[in-house]
């Protein structure tokens, strides 16, 4: 599980890609393919391996108008999610 | 409530996966291989231009992932374009192979081609006994190959198909994959079609070798969380209810075999009665909405009893339609694994006969 000093990154065998048939990011690996809401594909594509779940928190609190403790909580489900499923890298 | 049913040309769904068998050939003759006993013959096999045709169609139907099997994929000369095909139209692409034939050159060329990802099986933890259930020298080559692919650049996935005569040897097994610097690590219990259907008296495992199996992966999956992942595929002859058919027959994946023969799913080939139409006369989009195959496990309207009035018929589906029609005689049958299923006594005569007898297996052709 990422911690608060971790600076996540998508791992590298994981491809980002828009489907076709949505529209809608997806996230794709060895094993299938994951779909990502709209909120979690603004925070995938925040994972750079250089901004911390803080970092990214403060980056969508810029873009988004919404309660920063909201947002730190979809972060970190959202982090979790994608770590549970072996998605993100060091 | 039961599911609305699934009106032909309307509510398909999208399928997420397609499974492209490019050749039976294989250098390797695992007396469990699933592969049908009538395998295609060379001059049977789909062009290299309908391929990329399925592919695109595919793609355009809702497939985001390709795996590319047999036989030995690598037999199939034309692979390379294959890949680029699929990385052209978005798919991610994996390369389900024995490992045969797979050097650093190979590798790269595949990945320069557009490959993703690569699955290699193993027999065993060791030349000896791999070779013998291989019926080839083909272990050292393995290792070899697991290492061209890690050093490709590649995600490693293992894939180990258990049975009576190595399921003994699992935590050696799973030392050697920690070695290999895999991601990932199938230990599957040998699902019983084709040749492991013939074979199934030679390959099932007793009780006490699947129950001590198990402990083992369990703990290995523990132990190394976070590093490797471990995935167990049950012998579902000893559970005692069947496994699911796949998310659903004909809802999320497809297989396209040798010959061009579109299925529900690779083992399809079982039910005699069934007629699969073929991606060299047909549309993929068709095949998937309109054909009979495709529509005729769809939803629960076709469902026999104990399955139509089961809760558990969402989830697991009435099990598997293949083991069915190889058990029971009659795909729309309920899986005889089942222990409400009016046939699991079938299942149990088997069962019965693991420890007792110990015939020799035949070699796959
Ligand atoms: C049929 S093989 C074809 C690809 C390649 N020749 C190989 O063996 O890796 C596809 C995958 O199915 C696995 N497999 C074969 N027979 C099986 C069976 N009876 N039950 C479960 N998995 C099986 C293989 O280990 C392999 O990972
Ligand atoms: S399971 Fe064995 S015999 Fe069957 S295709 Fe794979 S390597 Fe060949
Ligand atoms: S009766 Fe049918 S639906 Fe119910 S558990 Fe058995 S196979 Fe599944």
């Amino acid at each position: 599980m990422p911690t608060p000093d971790s600076q996540p990154r998508l791992a590298p065998h994981v491809r980002r890609q828009l489907d076709r048939v949505t529209g809608g990011a997806m996230l794709l690996h060895p094993e299938g393919a994951v779909e990502l809401s709209e909120t979690a594909d603004a925070i995938v594509q925040l994972c750079d391996g250089m901004r911390t779940a803080d970092g990214i928190v403060a980056a969508l609190a810029a873009q988004y108008e919404v309660e920063p403790a909201v947002l730190r909580a979809d972060v970190e489900s959202c982090l979790d999610a994608l770590a549970a499923r072996g998605l993100l890298g060091t | 409530m039961t599911a609305p049913r699934l009106a032909p040309g309307t509510a398909a769904p999208r399928p997420y996966g397609l499974l492209a068998e490019l050749t039976h050939r294989c250098p390797l003759h695992c007396p469990y291989c699933s592969n049908p006993l009538e395998l295609a013959a060379r001059a049977e096999e789909m062009p290299a231009e309908d391929w990329m045709r399925v592919l695109r169609e595919a793609a355009q139907l809702g497939v985001v992932q390709v795996g590319f099997s047999g036989g030995e994929p690598l037999l199939y000369r034309e692979l390379p374009r294959l890949i680029e095909t699929a990385r052209a139209e978005g798919l991610y692409s994996n390369l389900i192979t024995s490992g045969a034939g797979l050097g650093p050159e190979r590798a790269r060329e595949l990945r320069d081609a557009g490959l993703d990802a690569v699955q290699i099986s193993f027999q065993a933890d060791e030349g000896l006994l791999g070779d013998g259930i291989a019926g080839a020298s083909a272990h050292e080559r393995k290792l070899a190959a697991a290492r061209d692919v890690v050093a490709a650049g590649f995600p490693l996935g293992v894939n180990v198909v258990l049975h009576r005569r190595n399921i003994d040897r699992l935590p050696a097994i799973i030392a050697m994959v920690e070695s290999l610097g895999a991601m990932r690590l199938e230990l599957a219990n040998a699902q019983f079609y084709g040749w492991a259907f013939r074979n199934r008296a030679a390959l099932l495992p007793t009780h006490a070798q699947a129950l001590q199996a198990e402990k083992t992966a369990r703990a290995a999956a523990e132990r190394l969380s976070g590093r490797l992942q471990i995935v167990y595929v049950l012998p579902d002859y000893y559970e005692r209810r069947p496994k699911p058919c796949l998310h659903g027959w004909g809802a999320r994946s497809l297989t396209v075999n040798p010959r061009g023969d579109v299925l529900p799913c690779q083992a399809a080939n079982s039910i005699p009665d069934l007629k699969f139409d073929n991606a060299k006369s047909q549309s993929l989009a068709w095949i998937w909405r309109e054909s009979p195959a495709f529509n005729r496990f769809r939803g629960t309207e076709w469902m026999p009893e104990p399955c139509h009035s089961c809760p558990e018929r969402e989830r697991d589906f009435g099990g598997c339609r293949c083991q069915a029609a190889l058990l029971a005689g009659d795909a729309a049958r309920t899986d005889p694994v089942c222990e409400f299923s009016p046939d699991r006594p079938a299942v149990d005569a088997l069962l019965a006969g693991a420890g007792v007898e110990m015939p020799a297996w035949i070699y796959r052709g």
